[in-house]
């Protein structure tokens, strides 16, 4: 019916056209109200494509006068969906504009341009600066978790710089850190992570940051994330990941001049922390006594060293002597929360002040903002000063618009904490081997008398330092610079026809310092390091545009864009090390370059790239119901450049379409009154985008090594090149729906997407013996398929009361659909050891594996019982396999989001429930506490042994002197017992399985059926015992099956408790409002990972390796209050 | 319209003139495509040392027992891995030295060539007298696209080791070329000749009668007698004693250090003797360096019956401890990254004639290994109550008399020597009957998970499972099907 009726209102608007075109003007009239019948005031009223208009009176009504050519105006109001009426012969309107700010919510696209969302045929989620800034982070990444279906964010606890890892739809790429592009205000700017090389034993090290962090949540007016490659394809080849749209705030809308003070202080408490026993203390064998510090077992057996707590039981009458007892025997006390008092509560502390105006043709805004950050582990900080500015101005009649923008930010730390396996800078390394009796309190003096600055004093001289050394001299500083400024002309040729130019820059510079103290362990002479990082990039746009004539009223509108980018990067690093000091002491200045034993090794590295490219866009809409985009990049990639061949050569060029549809089913639909419908679209999209490859991929080099006496070393470079290399590819294609029922109050939006990335440019691994580790080449793809499902609902809507909530949930799954040939076993170690420097061990591996998902953790597993599944044990102790297995891999089942969101009066209350369902995490931590003796195991889903069970124990005899004379055994231990069935070897064949001609196990089934019974000390005696053997061979913790967990879990990520201060009351103070809030940031985490939490991840050599975790440092709970006031 | 068509073709030339720096953009600035042979010579060498060092501490002398682990005690316990980083380790020092005889061939400076083929025998023979089969003869080709490389067997690649270290010896006596950047020999061509007879002596004897004519083989090379002759012919990188070239133990944490002690095994026979590199070898327990130093062994392997009631730290000269007695207090030099000793030459020539391959006096080389050892050592007699050398061979009871007795002193000589003592026990092993009843200086590790068998083999890496699965297979098959540290290669069949 409606549809008749529409198309018979068309045909009547053409014919009164013609009739009518006589005149020249005519005077329309009309009245503006909401849903609930109240007329608004200053509702904008404009003739569509123009500025020119009226606004509503106090009475919501308006009066215009316009060229009688024109068809439609367009009512607009904030915060109510914009509507357009078309002019009929009658000259009063009475228009309601719904309170829907979803329905026609204006959204950024590619190239900054503005769209209603629904006329979209890709997928962008928008947040708003209430949505980041009211609970704020230092890391904005983070911010953003649980707020946008499909984008899935991993936070850590690496310190006040931590990387935030986000992914948007999965991980498309195997080189490389599938992050998102950032672009601030039109232009891109770097989110690399600046991580150079790995500590010991890799995985995470000190934790610098990605590049993002540094935007300011008040200056932010909104994000824009765009999923998918339809979305993003005109960013080119570097979004192939997606897009993280940020516009920051303008004077704009400002009404004359304005101040804001945003002020937040925020306290940090330990979230989670291991399951530390406090039963037993140091020692090995259930024996210890202190002799000088340097014996792990020794001739008296004092297993002072012993690094471990296997020793005697605490807390049990007997005297011991202890490190700080002069050589007497006192009582062996438990400690119980010594580590937990190491640390201190952090604050946060983020104070803003804004200032706005605008006049009729300027508008400017400027504002600082002081972010300093004391984090819980003593001495580690993070200050930073944000200087943003943005400057409007509209010229020449306003045909001209010129906007700048301005941001400095200076951050800089005393000290980044480091969360690696890392002795000479890690406390998270010290705590694996901490004695459980001793408190930290004790160890606050970190010199030894009379030797400070030389010899550091500690519990034992072998293996690990003194945690207030490592705080307070091996500290890891940064000071950074970043001008991020861009500039735009905007210049109506004609009406319809405009000519864009932009230019932005984004200039970091960065310096940082590592100290380590003289007699660190493994650094015994100590050591200086400073690194120099700076990167630019600058980008030059131009961008024509011609629209079509929205006033004919015309049922078909296009729109033409095309324009080129020119980007440009440098980035330059200088290292410069002094491995050894010459002069030691407490002074500043034996930290330096020049005070070195030997030469200081200096490593340097250049890179130049740049990407030129043409794109175009086409979009076509038919009568506001259907929308048609059709996009076109070229990009010419200088890193696809064969210096050796040159430019004619090269295949550098490559070009990728996108095509997408948006159909508003809605508006074809007979939709009466009471339909529950309200809202219906169809969307689908198909697109393609390239990618290039790192600088510097053509020919095999020789790096450079330090010299060798006054010889200059160097040696052939590991990866080997491929003359070949050529761009990745993407191909995607998704459809969705979006759905509102009940005058919009519900929603549901769901996407499906499905996106191949092949060729991929791939550091493949090689076996050493070609005479290299790697090869830069092509091959392999993944697919991502996913699904994405917004959901809100407007459960209340009372003009007093109100509550939303809104659920983000995200499913996707990244399969590895091939490998390149060459890899015959079918599987592309990414990371081939994770945990690089376990002497002997079999590395555990982060694994690409055809026809699985992307991202699978292999090591060892335990040989098992064919049928049951149970563990095979050997003489009390389970027994490891040769070959390596996948425990699964790292990416979740589902992630989601629930936001709950209450207004009351002048009240409001949100909160924030993010998590994961499945996915897999390996707990280095939890593999070293529990062989260490450390922590109790009780909360081990995957072993029910304690290990408080069955252990042995002495009490250390003394003569009179004090002397060790030897141990009385209190108490044998019944050891303990692992589940799992026990290995018999009946026919002394020495296995129990025999292999057939394919090479398939057949077990001896009655050598492995009986349930074992045999009992083992958990621990601790010459370093063997259930534990050790349970994560690996020994020493070597490279079984991923034990300490490997479903990763489920979910925390209370945001709280907030709002109150706006009554008008009347803030008016006779002077301001114009003022609110204040109390705000919580992850209070709640529910998880059965044990020891850690598994919001969490590794890096290694500047890459993110998800689903491993390695001395992760606690993770952290937020509290605060904040302030937020107009002047 | 018109405007937007000359604005794109603005556009279209911008993009292309700008295509034209990228040429440019693209020339790597950090790392040079070309570099001569004496930048790449330090780096094989260098690395060759100091994976020597970490295979002696780690594996070679707890196997042979010279010193014991007192922690992380797979080795000594005969539960052995792939330990891949000598693997690793082995093959990328080739790769240099593969890139050296390029450069060499390129430039035609034969003397050049020669020195690479004696790095890459002396890698080649690293690797495969420990893993058995390996990659060689389509080993490192990855710049020719070859990435899974062929494994070629222990037998051919031994035959191949010999005919290219004859030829290496001919190509530096040439006299045709030079060598520059030459940290272990200072470019004397002369010396490196020494190195490759001496090692070819060495090849020999592991092959022993599995090769043709190896007497008539190992006669010939002795006859030229262009072998080393003293201290000064070590293949020994002497280190700067700066990081990172000082001797690769130095950094490490003491806890690691001491994690190696002297051995139960290597102390009783020392202590018998009162042989005086026992102050070498180990630090004394009571720091007393000219007296009566006390020393401990700590026996090899783990579990009951094996406690280690104490065990004397490594000698002075492989570790600075902060409160410790420095090696340069007593005059001595930190070790030396060794690839080969004169001490071994004179036993092998002593083990030579014993086997009735070259005629001579046992003695005579047994007497002169000894000497050669305690000289390199710069030991100290005194505390040991010898006058001299003479003094402590007649009277010590070390005199010569069964060719059982080249094998322990042998053994105690070749402390430090990479891998090598731990080859040599393995073959003795073997001559015995795959037996430790036959070394009289020695019997299975303590508390072992072996059943008493040394073990005979590195395992492969697990690299080369993932990622040259065909050829891996096919070499386990040639071990009886399993990457098993008791499988035999052909060079203990």
């Amino acid at each position: 019916m409606r549809l008749s009726l529409r198309s018979s209102f068309v045909t009547i608007l053409f014919a009164a056209m013609s009739i009518i075109a006589l005149a020249q003007e005519k005077t329309i009239t009309g009245l503006v109200l909401d849903e609930d019948g109240f007329e608004l005031i200053g509702a904008n009223v404009i003739i569509p494509g123009t500025t020119e208009g009226t606004s509503t009176d106090f009475d919501g009504k308006f009066e215009i006068t316009i060229p009688a050519d024109v068809s439609a105006l367009e009512i607009s109001y904030i915060g109510y969906s914009t509507k357009t009426i078309e002019l009929t012969d009658d000259t009063y309107y009475e228009v309601t504009l719904g309170s829907s700010v979803d329905l026609d919510e204006v959204v950024i696209t590619a190239l900054g341009v503005e769209r209603e969302e629904k006329a979209l045929g890709y997928s962008v989620q928008k947040l708003n600066n209430e949505d980041i800034a009211t609970v704020k982070e230092s890391n904005i990444v983070n911010s953003l978790a649980g707020k946008v279906a499909g984008v899935y964010i991993n936070g850590s606890s690496a310190g006040p710089t931590a990387s935030a890892n986000i992914n948007i739809r999965g991980a498309a790429s195997l080189l490389g850190n599938n992050q998102p592009l950032f672009v601030v205000n039109g232009l891109p700017i770097t989110n690399d992570l600046y991580s150079f090389d790995d500590g010991l034993n890799g995985s995470t090290t000190i934790d610098f940051g990605n590049a993002a962090q540094i935007i300011n949540a008040d200056d932010v007016q909104s994000i824009n994330v765009l999923k998918g490659p339809a979305a993003s394809a005109l960013y080119g080849s570097r979004a192939a990941d997606g897009v993280i749209l940020v516009e920051t705030k303008t004077g704009k809308n400002a009404k004359g001049m304005g101040i804001e003070v945003n002020s937040t202080t925020n306290f940090s408490t330990i979230l989670k922390m291991p399951d530390y026993q406090n039963e037993y203390g140091f020692g090995g064998g259930g024996k210890y006594s202190y002799f000088d510090g340097t014996n792990y077992i020794g001739e008296k057996e004092y297993y002072e060293a012993y690094g471990e707590n296997w020793g005697p039981r605490l807390d049990n009458g007997t005297d011991v002597v202890q490190f700080n007892s002069d050589g007497e025997p006192v009582p062996y006390t438990s400690s119980e929360d010594n580590i937990r008092d190491f640390y201190r509560t952090g604050i946060t502390s983020i104070n803003n002040i804004s200032f706005n105006n605008a006049t009729e043709s300027s508008d400017f805004r400027l504002s600082y903002t002081r972010l300093d950050r004391e984090d819980i582990i003593p001495n580690t900080d993070l200050s930073r000063n944000t200087f943003q500015t943005s400057i409007g101005k509209r010229l020449m009649n306003d045909k001209l618009s010129i906007r700048a923008n301005a941001m400095y930010i200076n951050s800089s730390s005393g000290n980044i904490p480091n969360s690696g396996y890392d002795e000479s800078s890690s406390i998270q390394y010290g705590w694996l081997w901490y004695p459980r009796q001793v408190h930290t309190d004790e160890l606050k003096n970190y010199w030894e008398p009379g030797q400070e600055g030389v010899q550091q004093r500690y519990v034992e001289d072998l293996w690990v330092n003194n945690p207030w050394l490592i705080a307070n001299e091996n500290t890891n500083s940064f000071s950074s610079n970043r001008l991020i400024g861009n500039m735009r002309l905007e210049y109506e040729v004609m009406p319809r026809l405009s000519v864009r130019f932009r230019y932005g820059a984004d200039v970091l510079d960065e310096q940082r310092a590592f100290r380590r103290a003289p007699s660190t362990k493994a650094v015994l002479q100590g050591s200086y390091r400073e690194d120099e990082i700076s990167f630019t990039e600058t980008n030059a746009e131009g961008l024509i545009s011609y629209s079509s004539d929205r006033l004919t009223g015309n049922a078909f509108q296009y729109d033409i864009k095309v324009g080129g980018n020119i980007m440009r990067q440098n980035a330059n690093t200088l290292i410069a090390n002094n491995p050894q000091l010459k002069f030691f002491g407490t002074d500043e200045s034996i930290y330096t370059l020049t005070n070195a034993r030997a030469g200081v090794q200096v490593e340097s590295q250049k890179t130049q790239t740049g990407i030129n490219s043409l794109f175009g866009m086409f979009t076509f809409s038919y009568r506001n119901f259907i929308y048609l985009d059709a996009s076109v990049r070229n990009d010419w990639n200088s890193t696809l450049v064969n210096p050796a061949v040159g430019l004619d050569g090269s295949d550098f060029s490559f070009l990728y379409p996108s095509v997408s549809m948006s159909l508003i089913a809605s508006e074809l639909m007979d939709l009466s009154a009471d339909s529950p419908l309200s809202f219906l679209k169809f969307k689908a999209n198909y697109a393609e985008v390239g990618n290039g490859a790192p600088p510097y991929a053509f020919g095999t080099t020789f790096s450079p090594r330090p010299s060798f006496g006054g010889n200059s070393v160097f040696t052939t470079n590991r990866t080997v090149a491929d003359p070949n290399l050529t761009n990745e590819l993407t191909q995607a294609y998704e459809f969705g729906v979006d759905a509102r029922l009940w005058n919009d109050r519900f929603r549901i939006d769901a996407t499906y997407y499905n996106m191949l990335s092949s060729d991929q440019v791939i550091q493949l691994p090689v076996a050493s013996a070609s005479g290299y580790d790697f090869k830069l080449t092509n091959g392999g793809s993944i697919r991502n398929t996913g699904v994405e499902v917004l959901l809100s609902a407007g459960i209340v809507r009372n003009p007093n009361f109100s509550w939303d909530v809104t659920l983000n949930l995200g499913h996707n799954r990244a399969v590895v659909e091939s490998l390149p040939d060459i890899i015959s076993s079918g599987r592309y170690s990414i990371i081939a050891d994770v945990f690089p420097g376990d002497e002997g061990g079999a590395d555990l591996e982060f694994v690409a594996e055809e026809g699985e998902l992307f991202g699978q953790l292999y090591g060892l597993g335990f040989e098992r019982h064919p049928e049951t599944g149970e563990i095979i044990h050997q003489d009390g102790l389970p027994l490891i396999g040769e070959d390596k297995v996948s425990a699964g891999s790292y990416q979740p089942d589902l992630r989601l989001g629930l936001l709950n969101a209450f207004n009351w009066k002048n009240f409001n209350f949100r909160f924030l429930i993010d998590g994961q369902i499945g996915g897999k995490i390996y707990s280095r931590s939890h593999a070293l506490y529990a062989t260490g003796g450390a922590i109790t195991n009780n909360d081990d889903p995957n072993l029910p042994i304690s290990t408080l069970d069955g252990r042995q124990h002495y009490a250390p005899q003394y003569d009179d002197d004090g002397n060790l004379t030897g141990y009385d055994l209190l108490d044998a231990g019944g050891g303990v017992t692992g589940p799992g069935v026990q290995w018999e070897d009946l026919n002394g064949d020495g296995t129990f399985y025999t292999l057939d001609d394919d090479g398939n196990r057949i077990y001896q089934m009655d050598e492995i059926s009986e349930p074992n019974e045999q009992s083992v000390q958990p621990g601790g005696i010459g370093y063997v015992g259930y534990f050790y053997q349970y994560y690996g061979n020994g020493f070597n913790r490279d079984n991923i099956e034990a300490a490997t967990y479903d990763a489920t879990w979910f925390k209370l990520r945001e709280v907030s408790i709002g109150y706006n201060l009554p008008k009347s009351f803030v008016e006779k103070t002077g301001l114009q409002s003022a609110r204040i809030s109390l705000v919580g940031r992850n209070l709640l985490l529910v998880s059965d990972v044990p020891t850690i939490d598994p919001e969490t991840f590794s890096i290694r050599n500047g890459r993110f390796v998800p689903g491993f975790e390695s001395t992760q440092i606690f993770s952290q709970r937020t509290f605060g209050f904040s302030l937020s006031l107009g002047i | 319209m018109k405007i937007s068509k000359y604005i794109i073709a603005l556009l279209a030339l911008f993009a292309l003139i700008g295509c034209e720096e990228f040429e440019e953009f693209n020339e790597n600035p950090n790392e040079p495509t070309e570099v001569s042979a004496d930048v790449l010579l330090p780096s094989t060498i260098r690395q060759s040392a100091n994976t020597s060092v970490d295979a002696a501490f780690l594996v070679g002398n707890n196997a042979a027992q010279l010193s014991a682990k007192t922690l992380r005690l797979e080795v000594d316990a005969y539960n052995w891995n792939a330990f891949p980083t000598y693997w690793e380790g082995w093959y990328e020092s080739l790769t240099d030295a593969h890139s050296v005889e390029a450069i060499a061939l390129e430039n035609e400076n034969k003397v050049l060539e020669g020195v690479a083929l004696v790095m890459q025998a002396y890698l080649y023979s690293s690797l495969t007298n420990a893993y058995g089969d390996i990659p060689y003869s389509q080993a490192i080709k990855g710049d020719e696209d070859n990435f899974t490389p062929e494994y070629d067997s222990q037998s051919e690649i031994y035959a191949n080791l010999l005919v290219e270290l004859d030829s290496a010896d001919q190509l530096l006596a040439s006299g045709n070329g030079s060598i520059a950047g030459d940290i272990l020999y200072n470019n004397d061509p002369a010396q490196w000749q020494k190195f490759a007879n001496s090692l070819r002596l060495r090849l020999l004897m592991y092959a022993g009668d599995r090769i043709e004519n190896v007497a008539q083989r190992f006669s010939e090379i002795v006859n030229e007698g262009n072998i080393m002759q003293g201290n000064a012919d070590n293949a020994a990188l002497t280190y700067t004693g700066a990081f990172p070239n000082e001797f690769p133990l130095i950094p490490l944490k003491q806890g690691d250090f001491d994690a190696v002690a002297l051995g139960k095994a290597a102390f009783d026979v020392m202590d018998s003797y009162q042989d005086p590199r026992l102050l070498r070898y180990a630090r004394p327990n009571n720091e007393d360096f000219t007296d009566n130093p006390e020393f401990i062994g700590a026996i090899n392997g783990q579990g009951t019956g094996c406690s280690k009631d104490g065990a004397s730290r490594l000698g002075v000269q492989y570790y600075n401890y902060p409160d410790l007695t420095p090696a340069s207090n007593l005059g001595l030099p930190m070790a030396e990254g060794l690839m080969m000793t004169h001490a071994e030459v004179e036993f092998l020539l002593a083990e030579g004639i014993a086997k009735g391959w070259i005629s001579g006096n046992i003695e005579e080389h047994y007497r002169a290994g000894i000497q050669s050892s305690m000289e390199y050592y710069m030991v100290d007699l005194g505390p040991f109550g010898w006058n001299d050398f003479d003094d402590f061979y007649s009277n010590s009871g070390v005199a010569y008399s069964e060719v059982k007795d080249i094998w322990e002193q042998k053994w105690l000589a070749l402390f430090f020597t990479g891998l090598e003592p731990y080859f040599e026990v393995r073959r003795w092993y073997v001559e015995s009957g795959k037996s430790f009843s036959g070394i009289p200086f020695l019997e299975a590790s303590c508390g072992n998970t072996n059943d008493d068998n040394l073990p005979l083999r590195f395992l492969y890496p697990g690299e080369e499972q993932s990622l040259n699965e065909a050829n891996y297979q096919e070499a386990i098959s040639r071990l009886g099907g399993s990457n098993d540290q008791n499988a035999e290669m052909w060079l203990v069949q």
